[in-house]
């Protein structure tokens, strides 16, 4: 530490140590921070105003520590978003299996609204909902169901989302033809178009989200030592994701025939919720009745 | 400002939280749903489902308490939660901790009253 004698040496160093918090916060410390240094530069010289800090590392422990009510949400399973803005909860840390299992699939949480695992908004817990529908309990699945689901069924889950991208790649290709050289990117709340673009960039920009995440999950989840649990997951993350580029791409090219309206759009936003909920349901049913047939066969009649 | 002690005195009661469903668990397995209504018989220690099944899943993944499926005569079966080998041993530190705390803290609040 005694060779950081500089505020911008000082401020890397915390910076580093500082990147378990989520960017608002931790740019905030920062310019606190900084702003503290120089205040106490212009006074005493910049050596002494660093040298007065002490050691960084111990300066980012203490910063972490304020943050800690955060960290340990976190840790307990439930979800913190990256951070807010105008009220609204954002996350661009990307989707981890980990977020999904706090976000989207958390029954223990009652909340059916978490901070959405991508972008600005809320998601839908569909473990909540599950709970709340009645058809589990807040601790019925635990991490040992996944390891019960029947190979079958786990996959025959892990094939939807590839079924989803393909129906959507094969649906643009045959209706390429059939469409405008400018489609509907846009909708009104009345289900009216109100904003074109070229087909070329649209197909070929959903074309890329039906190929590109898909390839990428896939590679990713059928490695041979990754767990059920994270296959479960991050397959219902991606069905979420392939549901919604088919949808898109369904309404597109209906539009071009002349036959989307509201109704449509309605349809694509509900199966987002249905596709992962049933991917994800379906599954961990199957996982449990296999634990329980194993707690009935281990204990004899009495259990 | 009502409102606010409310929300420390509730800051007090979830770090607690832990330390009383060890003990709770320490006289005997229970399932979920009889946590939570075992904590709603004693005031003060009510906790909402909310709360307590997430707080479950963490102990469970911490090896702190080990889970069993049992036949419940009503319904599918029940997950019964019981304190591990790991989990007698901490609910044993926990409370030392806790008697600590609260006998500081008893001296000082009682020192407190001779000068009012």
């Amino acid at each position: 530490m005694s060779d950081i004698r500089t505020i911008d040496a000082y401020l890397t160093e915390v910076r580093r140590r500082l990147s378990p918090l989520g960017a608002s916060d931790r740019d905030e410390a920062l310019t606190e921070l900084e702003s503290l240094l120089r205040v106490d530069a212009d006074r005493v010289g910049e050596a002494a105003a660093v040298a007065a800090l002490g050691d960084p590392a111990t300066y980012a422990a203490g910063v972490l520590e304020a943050f800690e009510p955060d960290h340990e949400a976190e840790a307990d399973g439930r979800p913190v978003p990256q951070g807010h803005v105008l009220g609204m909860p954002y996350d661009f840390r990307g989707a981890s299996v980990e977020r999904i299992g706090s976000r989207v699939w958390n029954p223990a949480d009652p909340r059916i609204f978490m901070p959405r695992m991508f972008g600005v908004g809320w998601t839908f817990n569909l473990g909540a909902i599950a709970v709340k529908l009645g058809l589990i309990r807040p601790d019925d699945v635990g991490d040992e169901s996944y390891d019960r689901i029947p190979t079958g069924a786990l996959q025959a889950t892990l094939a939807v989302p590839a079924v989803l991208a393909t129906a959507a790649v094969a649906l643009m290709l045959v209706a390429w033809p059939t469409l405008p050289a400018e489609v509907p990117i846009h909708w009104g709340v009345s289900g009216q178009p109100d904003d074109w673009a070229s087909r070329t960039v649209v197909i070929g920009a959903l074309l890329a989200l039906a190929i590109v995440p898909a390839a990428l999950t896939y590679a990713r989840i059928l490695r041979p030592q990754v767990s059920a649990r994270s296959r479960l997951l991050a397959a219902a993350g991606l069905g979420m994701e392939t549901v919604l580029v088919l949808g898109i791409a369904a309404v597109t090219v209906a539009d071009a025939n002349g036959g989307a309206s509201g109704n449509w759009i309605l349809l694509v936003v509900l199966a987002t919720v249905v596709v992962p909920f049933l991917m994800l349901y379906m599954p961990l049913r199957a996982g449990l009745r296999a634990e329980w047939r194993e707690a009935r066969t281990q204990t004899g009649r009495s259990i | 400002m009502a409102a606010e002690r409310d929300s420390r005195v509730s800051q007090f009661r979830k770090g607690a939280l832990e330390l009383v469903i060890l003990a709770l668990l320490d006289r005997g397995e229970l399932y979920g749903v009889e946590i939570v209504d075992r904590l709603a018989e004693r005031p003060g220690l009510e906790a909402s489902a909310g709360t307590v099944y997430p707080l479950l899943s963490r102990l469970k993944k911490a090896g702190v308490v080990d889970t069993t499926w049992r036949e419940s005569p009503v319904g599918p079966p029940r997950k019964y939660y019981r304190l591990s080998a790991a989990g007698t041993q901490e609910l044993g530190e926990m409370s030392r901790s806790w008697r600590d705390i609260a006998a500081a803290i008893d001296g000082l609040l009682a020192e407190g009253v001779h000068h009012e």
